[in-house]
C-alpha cells in the first residue's frame, strides 16, 4: 500500500449514529476514528499527491484548491444534516491516527465545549444584495447651466446618501430580525464581488445558528422579508443548511449585535 | 421603478419550506461560500502534528482580505486569482461553465474598476462594515 497521510474533516460526540459517508477528498473513504467520547471523521489521503509538499505548493492554487475544499466540505455537510459536527479547518493533517489521537485529547474541552454549543442546532446563511434598481434610484434632469448642474448635483448626492442610509438601517432590522430567530447570529464581512460572483453590492453576510425544529419559522420569515414592500430594491438570499462554521471554535459565543 | 421580481426572495429550489428542507443544497454552494467558511472558519486541533501550515495561514489570510476587498489586496500586492494558471488557461476548455464564469466576472470587474459607482460602492460596504462592527 502506497504511504498515506490523515486528514480529519469534523469531531462528532463518539456515540452520534452516522449514515454512510460521500466520498472524501481525491475520492477516499471516509470512516470514524475515535478517541474517548470522540470522534474524529477522517480519510487516509495519499502522500502522492496530498503530502504536505502539495498543500504548501498548492496553497494559492484555487484550481488545485476548489475540488478539494468541496470534497471536505460535502463530507462535513452530509454529517451535519443529522448530527453535531464541529469542522475542522483545512486542511487538518496528521501524520498517522495515534498522533490524531493526541490530537483529539489534548483539545477535547474545546471539542466538547462546541459540541454542546451547536447540539441540535445548524447553521444558516443569508445574503442581502442590493439591487440594480435601487442602486441607480437617483435620475436627474439634464442641467441647463452650471449653478443648475451644481444644484441638481448636490440634491441627487444627499438624496442617494439618504437612501443608502434607509437600506443599511433596513439591513440591520432584518439582520436583528433573524437574530430573534437565532441561538446566536454574526454578521461578517460582505464577499467582494470577485468571490460572490455578482454585480450587485452585497450589505449582508449573515450566519444564524438555528434549532433544527426552528428551520421552517426560520425560512418562512425569510420569505416575508423578502416578499415584503420595504425591501423593495434588495434582494434576500438564504441557503444552508451549513455546518456550524461561524458558532465553532472561538473562545466566546459569536458576537450576537445588542439590539438597538 | 416599481418593476417586482428583481427583488424578493432567491432561494433554490423554488419549492415549499418543506421540500426545501428535504432537498437543501440542490446545486453546488458558491465557491466563495465554501471557501470563506473551510479555509477560514474551522477549528484547528494542533497536537503533536509537524506539519507546517505556514502557506495555509496565508492563504488564509488572503481569502480574508479578498473576502474583504479586491481592491485593498490588489494593494497589498494579492493578485494570485490574476496569475493563477488554471483560471487563465479557462478560455479553452469552457466545460466547467462555473470557472468561466468566475473568468468572466473577474474581467468584467477589471473592466468597472474605474468607474466611479464602483469605487463608491466599495467605499459604502467598508462604511457598513464599520457599522456593523461597532
Amino acid at each position: 500500500m502506497d504511504e498515506t497521510i490523515v486528514h480529519a474533516y469534523g469531531v462528532v460526540a463518539a456515540d452520534e449514529p452516522l449514515t454512510p459517508f460521500p466520498p472524501g477528498i481525491a475520492d477516499t473513504t471516509v470512516w470514524v476514528h475515535s478517541a474517548d467520547s470522540l470522534a474524529a471523521i477522517v480519510s487516509l489521503l495519499p502522500v502522492e499527491g496530498f503530502g504536505v509538499a502539495n498543500w504548501e505548493r498548492n496553497a494559492t492554487n484555487v484550481g488545485w484548491l476548489e475540488p478539494v475544499a468541496r470534497r471536505h466540505h460535502e463530507v462535513l455537510r452530509h454529517v451535519a444534516m443529522t448530527a453535531a459536527v464541529v469542522p475542522l479547518r483545512l486542511p487538518s493533517l496528521y501524520d498517522n491516527l495515534g498522533s490524531l489521537t493526541d490530537a483529539l485529547r489534548e483539545a477535547g474541552d474545546v471539542l466538547r465545549r462546541d459540541l454542546r454549543r451547536i447540539e441540535g442546532k445548524v447553521e444558516w446563511a443569508v445574503k442581502v444584495y442590493r439591487t440594480a434598481e435601487a442602486q441607480s434610484s437617483a435620475v436627474s434632469t439634464p442641467a441647463t447651466s452650471g449653478r443648475d448642474y451644481l444644484l441638481t448635483r448636490s440634491r441627487d448626492l444627499s438624496a442617494r446618501s439618504s437612501a443608502q442610509e434607509q437600506l443599511r438601517e433596513r439591513v440591520r432590522e432584518i439582520h436583528e430580525a433573524l437574530g430573534q430567530l437565532s441561538a446566536e447570529y454574526v454578521r461578517n464581512q460582505p464577499q467582494d464581488a470577485v468571490l460572490s460572483g455578482r454585480k450587485e453590492q452585497m450589505l449582508l453576510n449573515g450566519a444564524y445558528l438555528v434549532g433544527r425544529a426552528d428551520q421552517a419559522r426560520f425560512l418562512e420569515l425569510v420569505g416575508e422579508i423578502a416578499d415584503d414592500s420595504s425591501t423593495k430594491g434588495l434582494s434576500v438570499e438564504v441557503s444552508g443548511p451549513w455546518p456550524a462554521f461561524n458558532f465553532t471554535g472561538s473562545a466566546e459565543a459569536a458576537t450576537t449585535e445588542a439590539t438597538t | 421603478m416599481g418593476s417586482d421580481g428583481s427583488g424578493g426572495l432567491q432561494r433554490i429550489p423554488h419549492a415549499g419550506t418543506r421540500d426545501y428542507l428535504e432537498k437543501a443544497h440542490p446545486h453546488s454552494d458558491s465557491l466563495a461560500d465554501v471557501l470563506e467558511r473551510v479555509l477560514d472558519k474551522g477549528i484547528v486541533i494542533a497536537g503533536d502534528i509537524q506539519i507546517r501550515l505556514l502557506d495555509i495561514e496565508l492563504l488564509t489570510i488572503k481569502i480574508r482580505l479578498l473576502v474583504a476587498s479586491v481592491d485593498r489586496a490588489r494593494e497589498m500586492g494579492i493578485n494570485w486569482w490574476e496569475s493563477d494558471e488554471y483560471l487563465t488557461q479557462l478560455d479553452e476548455a469552457d466545460e466547467k461553465s462555473e470557472l468561466s464564469d468566475l473568468t468572466r466576472r473577474l474581467e468584467a470587474l477589471e473592466g468597472g474598476v474605474n468607474e466611479s459607482p464602483q469605487v463608491e460602492s466599495n467605499r459604502a460596504s467598508r462604511e457598513e462594515e464599520a457599522r456593523g462592527r461597532s
